[in-house]
Protein backbone atom coordinates (compact mmCIF):
# COMPACT_ATOMS: atom_id res chain seq x y z
CA UNK A 1 0.00 0.00 0.00
CA UNK A 2 2.64 2.63 1.20
CA UNK A 3 5.01 1.07 -1.83
CA UNK A 4 1.63 2.07 -4.27
CA UNK A 5 1.14 5.74 -2.29
CA UNK A 6 4.97 6.26 -3.20
CA UNK A 7 5.06 5.05 -6.42
CA UNK A 8 1.73 7.01 -7.32
CA UNK A 9 2.77 10.53 -5.83
CA UNK A 10 6.49 9.95 -7.90
CA UNK A 11 4.11 9.58 -10.95
CA UNK A 12 2.54 12.29 -9.96
CA UNK A 13 5.32 14.41 -9.75
CA UNK A 14 6.85 13.09 -12.65
CA UNK A 15 3.70 14.49 -14.78
CA UNK A 16 3.70 17.41 -12.65
CA UNK A 17 7.11 18.59 -14.12
CA UNK A 18 6.07 17.13 -17.72
CA UNK A 19 9.53 15.00 -17.60
CA UNK A 20 11.29 18.75 -18.07
CA UNK A 21 14.81 19.51 -17.26
CA UNK A 22 14.09 21.51 -14.29
CA UNK A 23 17.05 24.30 -14.17
CA UNK A 24 14.98 27.33 -14.57
CA UNK A 25 16.89 29.04 -12.11
CA UNK A 26 20.62 28.54 -12.31
CA UNK A 27 23.37 30.52 -10.40
CA UNK A 28 20.28 33.32 -10.10
CA UNK A 29 19.84 33.47 -13.77
CA UNK A 30 16.50 32.46 -14.75
CA UNK A 31 16.97 29.88 -17.56
CA UNK A 32 13.94 28.10 -18.90
CA UNK A 33 13.68 25.11 -20.98
CA UNK A 34 11.42 23.80 -23.99
CA UNK A 35 10.74 20.02 -24.27
CA UNK A 36 10.63 19.84 -28.17
CA UNK A 37 12.91 17.16 -29.89
CA UNK A 38 13.13 16.55 -33.72
CA UNK A 39 12.03 19.41 -35.81
CA UNK A 40 12.32 22.88 -34.51
CA UNK A 41 11.25 26.14 -36.49
CA UNK A 42 13.52 27.09 -38.58
CA UNK A 43 14.23 30.92 -38.60
CA UNK A 44 17.52 32.58 -37.91
CA UNK A 45 18.01 35.09 -35.09
CA UNK A 46 22.23 37.02 -35.27
CA UNK A 47 22.15 38.83 -32.48
CA UNK A 48 24.40 39.14 -28.67
CA UNK A 49 24.15 36.89 -25.76
CA UNK A 50 23.66 39.06 -22.73
CA UNK A 51 23.47 38.44 -19.19
CA UNK A 52 21.76 41.27 -16.88
CA UNK A 53 19.26 41.83 -14.54
CA UNK A 54 18.79 37.62 -13.42
CA UNK A 55 17.92 37.14 -17.52
CA UNK A 56 20.17 35.46 -20.10
CA UNK A 57 19.19 37.64 -23.61
CA UNK A 58 19.49 37.83 -27.17
CA UNK A 59 19.42 41.48 -27.70
CA UNK A 60 19.15 41.26 -31.37
CA UNK A 61 20.53 43.66 -34.29
CA UNK A 62 17.33 45.69 -33.98
CA UNK A 63 18.17 46.63 -30.88
CA UNK A 64 14.97 44.22 -29.21
CA UNK A 65 15.59 42.07 -26.29
CA UNK A 66 14.36 38.79 -26.68
CA UNK A 67 14.46 36.19 -24.32
CA UNK A 68 15.28 32.32 -25.18
CA UNK A 69 14.21 28.89 -24.25
CA UNK A 70 16.82 27.17 -24.03
CA UNK A 71 16.55 22.96 -25.98
CA UNK A 72 16.69 19.76 -23.55
CA UNK A 73 20.30 19.26 -22.96
CA UNK A 74 21.46 22.73 -22.33
CA UNK A 75 23.29 23.80 -19.57
CA UNK A 76 24.53 27.59 -17.73
CA UNK A 77 27.46 27.72 -15.56
CA UNK A 78 30.04 30.29 -14.50
CA UNK A 79 33.78 30.10 -15.33
CA UNK A 80 35.40 33.23 -14.07
CA UNK A 81 32.68 34.75 -13.41
CA UNK A 82 31.51 34.89 -16.95
CA UNK A 83 28.43 32.98 -17.82
CA UNK A 84 28.68 29.77 -20.62
CA UNK A 85 26.29 27.79 -22.13
CA UNK A 86 26.97 24.22 -22.37
CA UNK A 87 25.98 20.98 -24.21
CA UNK A 88 25.23 17.62 -22.34
CA UNK A 89 29.00 17.10 -22.27
CA UNK A 90 29.88 20.38 -21.28
CA UNK A 91 31.10 21.50 -24.20
CA UNK A 92 30.96 25.54 -24.46
CA UNK A 93 28.24 26.47 -27.37
CA UNK A 94 28.47 30.54 -26.16
CA UNK A 95 29.41 32.70 -23.69
CA UNK A 96 27.99 35.92 -21.73
CA UNK A 97 28.94 38.79 -24.53
CA UNK A 98 29.22 36.05 -27.63
CA UNK A 99 27.75 37.08 -30.78
CA UNK A 100 25.41 34.38 -31.78
CA UNK A 101 23.36 33.15 -34.80
CA UNK A 102 20.06 31.03 -33.42
CA UNK A 103 18.00 28.87 -35.28
CA UNK A 104 14.35 28.93 -33.65
CA UNK A 105 11.30 30.58 -33.68
CA UNK A 106 10.09 33.64 -32.62
CA UNK A 107 6.80 33.87 -30.90
CA UNK A 108 5.53 36.95 -29.55
CA UNK A 109 2.47 35.59 -27.32
CA UNK A 110 3.23 34.98 -24.04
CA UNK A 111 0.68 31.84 -23.86
CA UNK A 112 2.98 29.87 -26.40
CA UNK A 113 5.95 31.20 -25.09
CA UNK A 114 5.16 29.80 -21.68
CA UNK A 115 3.31 26.48 -22.87
CA UNK A 116 7.16 25.98 -24.29
CA UNK A 117 8.83 27.00 -20.86
CA UNK A 118 5.96 25.15 -19.07
CA UNK A 119 6.32 28.08 -16.68
CA UNK A 120 6.06 31.81 -16.00
CA UNK A 121 8.69 34.20 -16.90
CA UNK A 122 9.89 36.50 -14.09
CA UNK A 123 8.97 40.12 -14.03
CA UNK A 124 12.43 41.37 -14.43
CA UNK A 125 12.86 38.55 -17.73
CA UNK A 126 9.71 39.84 -19.64
CA UNK A 127 10.91 40.50 -23.29
CA UNK A 128 9.94 42.23 -26.07
CA UNK A 129 9.48 38.40 -27.96
CA UNK A 130 10.45 34.97 -26.56
CA UNK A 131 12.46 32.73 -29.14
CA UNK A 132 12.40 29.21 -29.10
CA UNK A 133 16.16 28.05 -29.76
CA UNK A 134 16.78 24.68 -31.91
CA UNK A 135 20.93 25.35 -32.24
CA UNK A 136 23.04 27.80 -31.68
CA UNK A 137 26.50 28.74 -32.48
CA UNK A 138 28.65 31.57 -31.34
CA UNK A 139 30.40 33.43 -33.80
CA UNK A 140 32.91 35.02 -31.01
CA UNK A 141 32.97 37.55 -28.49
CA UNK A 142 31.18 40.88 -29.56
CA UNK A 143 33.12 44.18 -29.83
CA UNK A 144 32.77 45.76 -26.44
CA UNK A 145 30.21 48.99 -27.12
CA UNK A 146 32.65 52.15 -27.56
CA UNK A 147 32.99 54.48 -24.65
CA UNK A 148 31.96 58.17 -25.04
CA UNK A 149 35.43 58.99 -25.20
CA UNK A 150 36.31 56.74 -27.99
CA UNK A 151 37.13 57.97 -31.66
CA UNK A 152 36.52 61.75 -31.82
CA UNK A 153 33.30 61.29 -34.68
CA UNK A 154 31.65 58.21 -32.55
CA UNK A 155 29.14 56.59 -34.23
CA UNK B 1 17.51 71.80 -63.66
CA UNK B 2 15.41 69.30 -61.82
CA UNK B 3 14.90 66.00 -63.29
CA UNK B 4 11.25 64.49 -62.32
CA UNK B 5 11.41 61.19 -60.57
CA UNK B 6 8.81 59.33 -60.89
CA UNK B 7 7.89 56.37 -58.39
CA UNK B 8 8.56 52.94 -59.63
CA UNK B 9 8.94 48.96 -58.11
CA UNK B 10 12.19 48.78 -56.93
CA UNK B 11 12.30 45.00 -58.51
CA UNK B 12 10.22 42.04 -58.46
CA UNK B 13 9.15 40.19 -55.11
CA UNK B 14 7.99 36.67 -54.89
CA UNK B 15 8.26 33.36 -53.14
CA UNK B 16 11.74 31.91 -52.28
CA UNK B 17 14.27 35.01 -51.68
CA UNK B 18 15.95 35.75 -48.31
CA UNK B 19 13.92 38.38 -46.40
CA UNK B 20 15.79 40.13 -44.03
CA UNK B 21 15.23 40.63 -40.78
CA UNK B 22 13.75 37.44 -39.63
CA UNK B 23 16.21 35.12 -41.31
CA UNK B 24 13.44 33.18 -43.14
CA UNK B 25 12.33 33.03 -46.34
CA UNK B 26 9.24 33.97 -48.55
CA UNK B 27 6.72 31.51 -49.10
CA UNK B 28 4.24 33.10 -51.98
CA UNK B 29 2.53 35.83 -53.22
CA UNK B 30 -0.81 36.96 -51.95
CA UNK B 31 -3.76 39.16 -52.10
CA UNK B 32 -6.14 40.06 -49.83
CA UNK B 33 -10.19 41.06 -50.01
CA UNK B 34 -9.34 44.42 -50.94
CA UNK B 35 -6.63 43.68 -53.38
CA UNK B 36 -3.64 44.36 -51.59
CA UNK B 37 -0.78 42.40 -52.50
CA UNK B 38 2.27 41.03 -50.49
CA UNK B 39 3.88 38.25 -49.69
CA UNK B 40 3.99 35.52 -46.50
CA UNK B 41 6.87 34.17 -44.01
CA UNK B 42 6.28 31.84 -41.06
CA UNK B 43 4.10 32.54 -38.23
CA UNK B 44 7.51 32.61 -36.22
CA UNK B 45 9.79 34.38 -37.99
CA UNK B 46 10.39 38.16 -36.58
CA UNK B 47 7.58 40.33 -37.43
CA UNK B 48 10.28 43.33 -38.69
CA UNK B 49 10.85 42.15 -42.06
CA UNK B 50 12.81 43.94 -45.66
CA UNK B 51 13.57 43.31 -48.94
CA UNK B 52 16.34 44.35 -50.90
CA UNK B 53 16.61 47.18 -47.61
CA UNK B 54 13.07 47.93 -48.17
CA UNK B 55 10.71 47.17 -45.29
CA UNK B 56 7.77 45.01 -45.66
CA UNK B 57 4.96 46.57 -43.41
CA UNK B 58 3.62 43.50 -41.34
CA UNK B 59 -0.11 42.92 -41.48
CA UNK B 60 -0.92 39.76 -39.64
CA UNK B 61 0.23 36.46 -38.09
CA UNK B 62 -0.49 33.38 -36.31
CA UNK B 63 1.23 30.78 -34.73
CA UNK B 64 0.01 27.71 -33.01
CA UNK B 65 -3.14 25.62 -33.40
CA UNK B 66 -3.17 24.81 -37.17
CA UNK B 67 -1.01 28.01 -38.55
CA UNK B 68 2.10 29.32 -39.13
CA UNK B 69 2.09 31.80 -41.39
CA UNK B 70 2.50 35.93 -41.43
CA UNK B 71 1.79 38.15 -44.36
CA UNK B 72 3.39 41.61 -45.30
CA UNK B 73 2.25 44.37 -47.99
CA UNK B 74 5.27 44.96 -50.41
CA UNK B 75 3.81 47.84 -52.19
CA UNK B 76 7.22 49.07 -52.92
CA UNK B 77 7.67 46.28 -55.31
CA UNK B 78 5.66 44.51 -58.15
CA UNK B 79 4.35 41.30 -56.48
CA UNK B 80 4.28 38.43 -59.01
CA UNK B 81 2.95 34.84 -58.87
CA UNK B 82 6.22 33.48 -59.46
CA UNK B 83 8.78 31.42 -57.02
CA UNK B 84 12.22 30.66 -57.49
CA UNK B 85 13.20 27.00 -57.03
CA UNK B 86 17.16 28.06 -57.25
CA UNK B 87 17.17 28.01 -61.11
CA UNK B 88 18.51 31.42 -61.63
CA UNK B 89 17.65 33.48 -62.76
CA UNK B 90 14.58 31.89 -63.81
CA UNK B 91 11.57 31.71 -61.76
CA UNK B 92 8.52 29.48 -61.59
CA UNK B 93 4.78 30.52 -62.18
CA UNK B 94 2.66 29.35 -59.65
CA UNK B 95 -0.52 29.09 -61.79
CA UNK B 96 -3.06 26.84 -58.96
CA UNK B 97 -3.50 25.90 -55.28
CA UNK B 98 -3.78 22.21 -53.92
CA UNK B 99 -5.23 21.97 -50.86
CA UNK B 100 -4.45 19.62 -47.18
CA UNK B 101 -7.60 16.93 -48.79
CA UNK B 102 -5.73 16.83 -52.15
CA UNK B 103 -2.16 15.99 -50.50
CA UNK B 104 -1.77 12.31 -49.75
CA UNK B 105 0.74 10.28 -47.95
CA UNK B 106 2.85 8.90 -50.87
CA UNK B 107 2.42 11.82 -53.02
CA UNK B 108 5.58 14.28 -54.07
CA UNK B 109 6.33 17.42 -52.96
CA UNK B 110 9.27 19.75 -53.72
CA UNK B 111 10.42 22.65 -51.73
CA UNK B 112 12.92 25.44 -51.87
CA UNK B 113 14.08 27.20 -48.89
CA UNK B 114 17.12 29.96 -49.15
CA UNK B 115 19.86 27.95 -46.99
CA UNK B 116 19.26 24.29 -48.40
CA UNK B 117 18.16 25.23 -51.62
CA UNK B 118 15.55 22.89 -53.93
CA UNK B 119 14.40 19.53 -52.82
CA UNK B 120 11.98 17.28 -52.90
CA UNK B 121 10.38 13.89 -51.07
CA UNK B 122 7.29 12.15 -50.67
CA UNK B 123 5.27 13.03 -48.02
CA UNK B 124 4.95 10.78 -44.86
CA UNK B 125 2.30 11.94 -42.64
CA UNK B 126 -0.50 14.51 -43.08
CA UNK B 127 -2.24 14.71 -39.49
CA UNK B 128 1.11 15.52 -37.28
CA UNK B 129 0.75 17.58 -34.34
CA UNK B 130 4.46 18.62 -34.21
CA UNK B 131 5.68 20.29 -30.99
CA UNK B 132 7.73 22.98 -32.34
CA UNK B 133 4.32 24.54 -33.34
CA UNK B 134 2.20 25.82 -29.97
CA UNK B 135 -1.09 23.20 -29.67
CA UNK B 136 -0.71 21.78 -32.65
CA UNK B 137 -3.78 20.54 -34.32
CA UNK B 138 -3.39 17.31 -36.61
CA UNK B 139 -3.11 18.94 -39.72
CA UNK B 140 0.57 19.22 -40.44
CA UNK B 141 2.24 17.38 -43.05
CA UNK B 142 5.66 15.72 -42.38
CA UNK B 143 8.06 14.71 -45.10
CA UNK B 144 11.33 13.49 -45.76
CA UNK B 145 13.71 16.09 -46.91
CA UNK B 146 16.45 18.02 -45.04
CA UNK B 147 16.07 21.78 -44.60
CA UNK B 148 18.30 24.14 -42.69
CA UNK B 149 17.89 27.32 -40.67
CA UNK B 150 17.05 30.39 -42.99
CA UNK B 151 14.30 28.11 -44.40
CA UNK B 152 11.38 28.82 -42.49
CA UNK B 153 8.33 30.47 -44.92
CA UNK B 154 9.63 28.91 -47.99
CA UNK B 155 7.38 27.63 -50.75
CA UNK B 156 6.47 23.80 -50.72
CA UNK B 157 5.08 23.31 -54.65
CA UNK B 158 4.96 20.61 -57.43
CA UNK B 159 5.08 21.98 -60.66
CA UNK B 160 3.22 25.18 -60.64
CA UNK B 161 0.95 24.07 -57.96
CA UNK B 162 1.37 25.62 -54.33
CA UNK B 163 1.03 23.13 -51.66
CA UNK B 164 2.23 24.97 -48.68
CA UNK B 165 4.56 26.93 -46.84
CA UNK B 166 7.71 25.52 -44.25
CA UNK B 167 7.75 25.39 -40.72
CA UNK B 168 10.07 23.29 -38.83
CA UNK B 169 12.51 20.57 -39.88
CA UNK B 170 15.95 19.18 -39.12
CA UNK B 171 18.25 17.19 -41.16
CA UNK B 172 15.90 14.71 -42.63
CA UNK B 173 12.53 16.35 -41.94
CA UNK B 174 10.41 18.92 -43.29
CA UNK B 175 6.92 19.96 -41.47
CA UNK B 176 4.69 22.07 -43.81
CA UNK B 177 1.40 23.73 -43.68
CA UNK B 178 -1.07 23.78 -46.40
CA UNK B 179 -1.97 26.01 -48.58
CA UNK B 180 -5.30 26.36 -47.53
CA UNK B 181 -4.16 27.22 -44.00
CA UNK B 182 -1.85 29.51 -44.91
CA UNK B 183 -4.49 31.29 -46.68
CA UNK B 184 -6.90 31.01 -43.71
CA UNK B 185 -4.75 31.89 -40.84
CA UNK B 186 -4.54 35.29 -42.21
CA UNK B 187 -7.22 35.81 -44.47
CA UNK B 188 -5.38 35.92 -47.53
CA UNK B 189 -5.23 33.98 -51.00
CA UNK B 190 -2.04 32.60 -53.73
CA UNK B 191 -1.71 34.78 -56.26
CA UNK B 192 -2.36 32.49 -58.66
CA UNK B 193 -2.06 34.45 -62.00
CA UNK B 194 -0.03 38.21 -63.27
Amino acid sequence: MKFGIVLLAATAALLAGGCKQDDSAVNGVFFPHHSVRGPTPMAVLDGRLEVAGGCIWIVAQDGRRLLPIWPPGSHVRIVAERLELTDDAGRVLAADGDRVAIVGGETVTADNARGFMGRVEPTACRPDAFWLVGTLRSEGRASPAPSPTDGADGY
Amino acid sequence: VTTPTLPRPASDIYGGLEINGSGCTSGFSVVNGSGTRGITIAGHCSTTDSYQGIDLPYVAGFYGGNYDVQWHTASAFSVQNWITDGAVPYTRPITSRTFWGNQPVGGFVCKYGRSSGYGCGTINRKDDTPTCIPGARPVWLRVGVAIMGGDSGGPVFYGESAYGTISCGDASTLIYSAVDFVESGVGVTVLTSP
